[in-house]
């Protein structure tokens, strides 16, 4: 008997302890959400950093992922808009789902840019809400992982102080690389590049960069020869220096720009596991640093 | 029908309309979010179709442009423990009736992981049966589907109840529907009645119903209800190839309408339908929207008792009562070379179920390659060659030219 009730002491003992269940969308999320979490949870993300995440495919395994998640963190401002609401109906979890206690949109932490006036899908695959792409902005990763620490203590008011320190210690950690990063990046300040789609305004926004347009004629439309052949024409005209694109975009057209217009393709990554399975948000972003000064200091 | 067909599309003008003139004056409230955001998802699909060829039966061609279906779809969810989604179809250039296609609310806050949907709907049973017309793979369903499922496919009034599973670490889901009949062809009812014009004793032509439901309907007691039940099971191979398995089997068996002494006034068909299904796929992680291939199979059988066919103007027996076994099944592979590309071929084989003669199986083959070139995601333009061999060796060549455009919200992918 005695056995018995020390077991359940402790099985019981085990069970309070058991960390909170987090799935993000994307993998920048988890890494935010791991930072914060630390050991009161355990992270899962529902896509790579090499898919584009516009397109991920809403694979019934991702489901199994979501059905005993405490918290859903997504991106938001319909970037999953093609894929999540169906892995989250089949999940069959109320609290995941929008409006539930264990849903959360990260996009509501941060103050979104190109937000339409007029929406239309004659302007493209357009975003309602707003450009979704707002972690390629470090200064957003610090507003997103103090609104993280916020939720989780909403769900785990236990683990209050811990989320609330590791936010604040991985906000300065943020920081300070921000500062380090942004004299770095001072020789860069007013380049002109062209970009694969509209994922780096934020980036762009914070580095000082300035495009000069998009492979892609409208977001989601792949690029037609005539408009290739104005792209060609605009960057020789303008001395446009850098092509950037991602992973998951076909080459053939950013090296046909390269080639033709002597600019340089930085191949970016605004996701852990991108380019490299090991990478976390930091690393990315230093290397995203990186890639743009080797570029426009050639 | 009519009446709330003009309601429906009043409301869908008028949530158009509005939207657009507070546009237009640039109304502040329209850009918080918590004043419009309640409004239901309403999308709008149109299919267009061009065809030509030379049928087996001249008389039953179909050559020239049709508006094959304008489906609107209205989706909300209806408070935190359910949502509802109507599909309204059946509207077609040749001014056909619109129908409510399905209309149910999906419970989604049941405890132990279960869902449960009631209202009119398309029940989950093999792998096509619940997809669209204009979401279809290829231009036309596989023969399969139409002869097996009917048109309308097998569905209609009633609930559903499913709940997923992950023993050994696959995914496996089970759902169970319980519905008023199988639907389509295979229910009963004046939606289902099919008419003959006969000449009666005065010379005067009049029209009269013939089966299959000529006469009055099972009682609606719950023996006479329709039962329709599927295990899936997925896997992913490796992150770039899955394997989707899924097993399916429906039953309907309404008890014949006897009088007091128990004398058979009217019998029903019964049938029996089974169906498995293997999909194939392989897609990329990186280049995942340039590159992908799919392999899909389904094979179907019925096990179908027939009723007697009476004449309609003696009752005199015209086909006697029969059991039929049949078999059909459809294959096809589609591959996606570039982002807006995709071809494929699809090989169907057709056991006719509605033929009686169980030593003759009146059976077709057909094989059909197709292209497809989608503009956006909200666009696609189709064209598809079916070369088909009919029963008696006639062969019939169709080709296809189909166009599909979506107006509305971005709608989540099926899997």
């Amino acid at each position: 008997m005695k056995r018995i009730l020390l077991a359940l002491f402790f099985s019981a003992g085990g069970l309070a302890a058991a960390p909170l269940k987090v799935v993000t969308t994307t993998p920048d999320l988890a890494d935010l959400a791991r930072r914060v979490g630390g050991e009161r949870v355990s992270v899962a993300c529902l896509s790579r950093g090499v898919q584009d995440p516009h397109f991920v495919e809403a694979k019934p395994s991702l489901i199994l992922k979501l059905r005993e998640a405490d918290l859903y963190i997504q991106t938001g401002l319909e970037l999953e808009a093609g894929w999540a609401p169906l892995l989250l109906q089949g999940a069959r979890r109320a609290q995941v789902q929008p409006g539930g206690t264990g849903f959360l949109d990260a996009s509501r932490f941060v103050r979104p840019l190109e937000v339409p006036s007029d929406v239309s899908r004659a302007g493209g695959d357009v975003h309602p809400g707003g450009n979704p792409h707002y972690l390629g902005d470090p200064r957003n990763a610090v507003a997103v992982a103090a609104g993280l620490a916020g939720k989780l203590a909403e769900l785990d008011p236990a683990g209050k102080p811990m989320y609330d320190a590791n936010a604040r210690a991985y906000g300065e950690r943020l920081w300070l690389k921000i500062v380090e990063w942004e004299k770095r990046l001072a020789p860069a300040r007013g380049a002109r590049y062209v970009s694969y789609h509209r994922n780096l305004v934020y980036f762009a926004d914070w580095a000082g960069l300035s495009s000069a347009g998009e492979i892609e004629p409208k977001p989601g439309i792949p690029p037609s020869p005539r408009h290739t052949a104005d792209l060609i024409k605009l960057m020789k005209e303008q001395k446009i220096p850098l092509v950037l694109t991602m992973p998951y975009y076909e080459k053939r057209s950013s090296d046909a720009l390269a080639a033709a217009t002597g600019a340089r393709v930085v191949v970016m990554s605004l996701m852990p596991d991108g380019v490299s399975r090991e990478d976390d948000y930091l690393s990315v972003m230093e290397r995203n640093v990186g890639e743009i000064i080797a570029a426009v200091s050639r | 029908m009519h009446r709330l067909f003009g309601r429906l599309l009043a409301v869908v003008f008028s949530v158009f309309v509005v939207n657009g003139s507070l546009k237009a004056e640039g109304a502040s409230w329209l850009r918080n979010p918590s004043a419009s955001a309640l409004n239901p998802k309403i999308s709008v699909i149109a299919d267009f179709l061009a065809q030509t060829g030379t049928p087996g039966d001249p008389s039953q061609t179909e050559d020239g442009f049709h508006l094959r279906e304008v489906e609107i779809g209205i989706q909300a969810d209806v408070d935190p423990y359910a949502r509802a989604d109507f599909f309204i179809g059946g509207l077609d250039g040749d001014g056909s009736a619109p129908e409510l296609e399905e209309g149910y609310v999906t419970l989604t806050a049941l405890p132990g992981g279960i869902q449960a949907r009631g209202g009119k709907f398309r029940a989950n049973f093999g792998r096509l049966n619940m997809v669209h017309p204009h979401e279809l793979p290829q231009v036309d369903a596989p023969l399969a589907l139409d002869a097996f499922l009917g048109e309308g496919r097998l569905g209609g009034a009633g609930a559903e109840v499913s709940r997923i599973f992950a023993p050994w670490g696959l995914f496996a889901e089970v759902s169970y529907a319980l519905l008023q009949d199988l639907g389509g062809e295979h229910g009963h009812g004046e939606e289902h009645e099919d008419t003959t014009s006969v000449v009666d004793i005065n010379g005067s032509t009049v029209t009269v119903a013939v089966a299959p439901g000529e006469g009055p309907a099972p009682a609606k007691r719950l023996r006479n209800f329709a039962h329709a039940g599927k295990i899936r099971v997925y896997k992913d191979l490796t992150e770039t190839i899955n394997l989707d398995l899924g097993f399916s089997g429906a039953l309907y068996e309404p008890k014949d309408r006897t009088d007091a002494t128990g004398a058979v006034l009217e019998d029903y068909d019964r049938k029996r339908l089974a169906a498995a299904d293997l999909t194939l796929r392989w897609k990329p992680l990186a280049q995942g929207t340039y590159r992908s291939f799919l392999w899909r199979t389904e094979f179907l059988y019925a096990d179908w008792s027939l009723a007697p066919v009476l004449s309609p103007l003696d009752g005199s027996v015209e086909e006697p009562a029969a059991r039929v076994h049949r078999r059909a099944g459809y294959s096809y592979v589609e591959v996606q070379p570039a982002k807006r590309w995709r071809w494929g071929l699809r090989g169907d084989y057709l056991e006719d179920p509605a033929v009686r003669d169980s030593t003759a199986p009146r059976i077709t083959r057909a094989v059909a390659p197709y292209v497809s070139f989608s503009p956006s995601e909200f666009h696609r333009v189709r064209l598809q060659w079916t070369r088909s061999r009919l029963p008696g060796g006639d062969t019939e060549n169709r080709g296809y030219l189909q166009w599909t455009v979506l107006l509305g919200p971005h709608g989540a992918h099926a899997f």
